[in-house]
């Protein structure tokens, strides 16, 4: 019980550690000039990490908590390295499903299990809004 | 060498502020008749600054103390309570210096973590996870502020 407890509270302090370390990327964000304005990446930086850590807020799993840490770490560790603060979307042409149309469940969840672990938050459908 | 005379360039710049009687209100370090350089730009691209007072600057001696650069209790606790208000989650009318900001605020600990970056962005430097914890009224965050500044000489943006 102390264990758990203890653990719940070590990831609670984590988690606070990487929505601050991922505010103050945004406030340094370099942009990529001439591609990108770096107030608008900035911008969507805070945006998309309020709304994702606050869509988790509730989660009390340590496995299922600890995922979603490893899923923060690594994109921020993808926007430093490309310098691209948006995720890369899997990319699945309509015309290379063999049953056209939506696809069957079975389909829908090896699709969806296929996505990378930072694409873990947009599994049950949360799209962003990339301007 | 270069960080000194970014330094005293911002002596410069505050000393000027106070002959326009000008209140930076966003930082002490930023005035916004001048633009001040980011940390990463060139001292000789600094508009409104020769490189004749830069030289001049470098012969100052620095004595500036908490008080003489404009950082009395008062003034930050001024500076605090208009960064509070100025958060949107927050109702400015169950503000008081003693509120708690979890329990009377109603704000979560994501919200916690961006009204102290708003506090880190206005006073210029950066507050560690540990203290950041504990910080948990106005008054805390006040009284944390006057330490650390009476530790410092004078505030670098």
């Amino acid at each position: 019980m102390s264990a758990s407890a203890a653990s719940l509270s070590s990831q609670r302090q984590r988690v606070l550690s990487l929505y601050r370390q991922i505010l103050r990327l945004a406030r340094q964000w370099p942009g990529r000039p001439g591609v990108a304005d770096p107030a608008t990446e900035a911008a969507y930086i805070r945006t998309e990490a309020g709304t994702l850590f606050r869509q988790h807020k509730s989660l009390s799993d340590p496995a299922v908590i600890e995922s979603h840490i490893a899923e923060a770490e690594s994109r921020i560790n993808l926007a430093l390295h490309y310098n691209i603060p948006y995720p890369r979307m899997p990319n699945l042409p309509p015309g290379c499903l063999a049953t056209p149309g939506q696809p069957k469940r079975r389909t829908a969840r090896g699709m969806d299990d296929a996505l990378p672990a930072y694409m873990k938050s947009y599994k049950s459908g949360y799209a962003p809004k990339i301007k | 060498m270069l960080g000194i005379c970014r330094t005293k360039a911002s002596l410069t710049l505050q000393r000027l502020a106070k002959l326009n009687s000008f209140r930076a209100l966003s930082s002490f370090t930023v005035v916004p008749k001048f633009a001040l350089p980011s940390s990463n730009k060139h001292i000789s691209t600094l508009s409104g600054i020769s490189q004749h007072a830069i030289q001049r600057c470098s012969q100052w001696r620095c004595y500036a103390s908490a008080s003489s650069a404009g950082l009395s209790q008062d003034k930050i606790t001024e500076r605090v309570m208009t960064v509070i208000k100025l958060f949107e989650k927050i109702s400015a009318e169950k503000l008081t210096i003693e509120s708690h900001f979890m329990k009377e605020l109603g704000l979560d600990s994501l919200d916690h973590v961006e009204l102290l970056m708003a506090i880190e962005d206005e006073f210029g430097f950066e507050i560690p996870d540990q203290d950041a914890e504990k910080l948990n009224k106005p008054s805390d965050i006040i009284k944390y502020l006057c330490e650390k500044m009476e530790d410092r000489q004078y505030v670098c943006m």
